[in-house]
């Protein structure tokens, strides 16, 4: 990537960050009544006319739409996200408390996706159309196929409740509570994973190089582990990347679960209490995170692949 | 091709189509595989096992299990075609428009689709859907309003690369307007794409909006879906398992169906697979 490609790149991510902003901001305009309305109910409290009144004056409701908006937007831009409706807590420390353990949780789903997903897809590839290259795709297809919150209620009635070998709900964040909601998470995306590898792994299998080494003399655990392994990596991280955004959507309902008190579990309690500051920082912050990342498999990209990093030099 | 040849080189198709037939028959003829009501509570039989006079056992209010799986396919299978419906029109209409006129009004609709796909899928579905509070049709409105740009994206990009072919010059040339060549020359050559990715989608779609309800963002009871029903089942886990173990089921089977068969429709079209072997 070139460093005027890169700053394009940086001046498209602002672009699209600013069209996030506004978007999320619209969101409290979908629903019925207005942010005052909602912050009496989400306290629970029927308010009179006058104290309705004057909370909209405080909240700036009786001004324009679009100043509005910019007085949200530089206050989120001075890191000032608004506080909850229901327990009058900074928007930002929720958000910040409850991210190391969704950060934690993706990672860890993830490294169980990679240790799984990457020996069985190289198998499948080598091993094309012999049995277990056949056992592998069904499994996968069953993998794709199954509901994440099914998975998880049926992991936790299994180990759980039956077994009882691990807890029901992770109120902490021991890896013992950690293993059940990052298995779920690691199955759907496990199985995807496979076909892709498998795929490039064949894609990298019939290029000319591999009868190349094979006719000077290398063995067959040569030309896969030191050629084509290299090579069919590259496209998948790419993929990494855009499965970070299923893994941060797909959190959210399996932290609901298992009660893990991650991201998620807060932006549902959020939507369901009505609490719109949350919702909107919650929102926010999984998209600029969502953001950051892509951005940073994209930079990564051009520095694995030789192909794209000469282009830069010449 | 004869009729005996297709059938013999497209067994899979054939195969899930009839299993995705008799789904779709499960979910018109509900009433008649079950004498029991989906919805009526009856508290004597409530927490049954599943046994010869329930098969499935009864949920916490007597309710069938059978019966309200049953009639969840109907749920499930109408929500899902009508937000597919909706993603598929609105999506390629805006996709087709913005590749076709170009300029100022690709521009506004390929941002705003850059923004949707900024965001994680889910996340905004759950967001927009719990704001606009619970109900079915909400839930297919939020999915769809993640959704469309995939679509838009995709049929833009088929209707940018015909723009520039002779056939469609030829076409303008001997003065047809332009809607006439939308119709005639752009539609008839991007819809079969973008009803075979329609086709691959349904699964995903099935269980997006199952997820929505298991979250209490969709269908709300009494209506039997299978997203609520497990939530429902959930807090009876350890004394009464059977509630969450075959409403998950259904959904399991169907979603596998219906990736099963949107797989071979994708195959039909493009039989990327038998080239393959035939190289090799």
């Amino acid at each position: 990537m070139t460093l005027k490609k890169f700053i394009n790149r940086i001046l498209q991510m602002l672009l699209v960050l600013l069209g996030i902003s506004f978007l999320t901001f619209m969101l409290t305009y979908l629903a019925p009544g207005d942010p005052a309305t909602a912050m009496f109910s989400a306290a629970g409290v029927t308010p009179k006319p006058e104290q309705l009144e004057a909370v909209r004056v405080s909240m700036g409701l009786d001004k324009p739409f679009f100043v509005q908006y910019m007085t949200w937007l530089t206050n989120c831009l001075h890191g000032d996200f608004g506080t909850s409706f229901s327990n009058k807590n900074l928007v930002l420390n929720q958000i910040m408390g409850r991210l190391g353990a969704t950060v934690k949780l993706s990672f860890l789903s993830m490294g169980i996706m990679l240790i799984i997903s990457i020996p069985l897809g190289v198998i499948s590839a080598v091993k094309e159309n012999k049995w277990c290259d056949n056992l592998i795709r069904v499994l996968n297809f069953m993998g794709i196929s199954m509901p994440g919150f099914w998975l998880g209620l049926l992991l936790q009635y299994v180990f759980a409740i039956n077994l009882k070998l691990l807890p029901v709900a992770s109120q902490g964040m021991g890896l013992n509570k950690m293993i059940l909601p990052s298995i779920t998470l690691a199955v759907a995306m496990t199985s995807k994973y496979t076909r892709q590898v498998r795929a490039a792994v064949l894609d990298e299998l019939s290029m000319d190089y591999v009868v190349g080494a094979k006719a000077r003399g290398l063995s067959n655990a040569q030309i896969l582990f030191l050629h084509v392994l290299p090579n069919a990596m590259l496209p998948l991280i790419t993929l990494l990347g855009i499965s970070f955004g299923s893994l941060l959507g797909g959190t959210a309902v399996v932290e609901m679960i298992f009660s893990y008190p991650g991201l998620g579990e807060l932006g549902i309690r959020a939507v369901r209490g009505r609490d719109y500051p949350l919702i909107q920082g919650f929102v926010l912050w999984i998209a600029l995170i969502y953001m950051v990342i892509n951005l940073i498999v994209d930079i990564s990209y051009s520095l694995f692949d030789p192909r794209v990093r000469e282009k830069r030099q010449s | 091709m004869k009729m005996t040849e297709f059938i013999r080189q497209q067994k899979k198709l054939i195969i899930f189509g009839m299993i995705v037939i008799v789904i779709a028959l499960t979910a018109v003829m509900a009433p008649q595989i079950t004498h029991y009501d989906p919805v009526k509570a009856s508290l004597k039989d409530a927490l049954q096992a599943p046994g010869a006079e329930h098969l499935f056992g009864t949920d916490t209010l007597g309710r069938d299990i059978f019966t309200r799986v049953i009639f969840g396919t109907r749920v499930s299978l109408t929500s899902t075609l009508l937000l597919l419906g909706i993603v598929l029109v609105t999506g390629s209409f805006l996709g087709i428009i913005a590749g076709f006129f170009g300029g100022f009004i690709d521009t506004i609709i390929m941002r705003i689709a850059d923004i949707m796909i900024a965001f994680p899928d889910m996340i905004l579905a759950i967001a927009i859907a719990g704001i606009l509070g619970p109900n079915l049709v909400n839930s297919i409105t939020a999915i769809a309003i993640v959704s469309w740009p995939r679509y838009a994206r995709l049929s833009r990009s088929l209707v940018l690369k015909i723009k520039n072919r002779d056939y469609i010059y030829a076409a303008y040339i001997t003065g047809s307007k332009n809607g006439y060549l939308l119709k005639e020359y752009f539609l008839p050559n991007i819809l079969p794409n973008l009803i075979v990715t329609a086709a691959t989608d349904v699964g995903t779609f099935m269980l997006s909006l199952a997820s929505l309800s298991f979250l209490g963002f969709g269908v709300q009871p009494p209506t039997p879906e299978w997203g609520y029903m497990l939530s429902e089942g959930r807090q009876y886990m350890q004394a009464a398992p059977w509630l969450m173990i075959f409403p998950g089921l259904a959904i399991f089977i169907v979603v596998s169906v219906f990736n099963l068969f949107g797989d071979s429709v994708r195959d039909l079209y493009n039989p990327k697979s038998t080239v393959n072997k035939i190289i090799k």
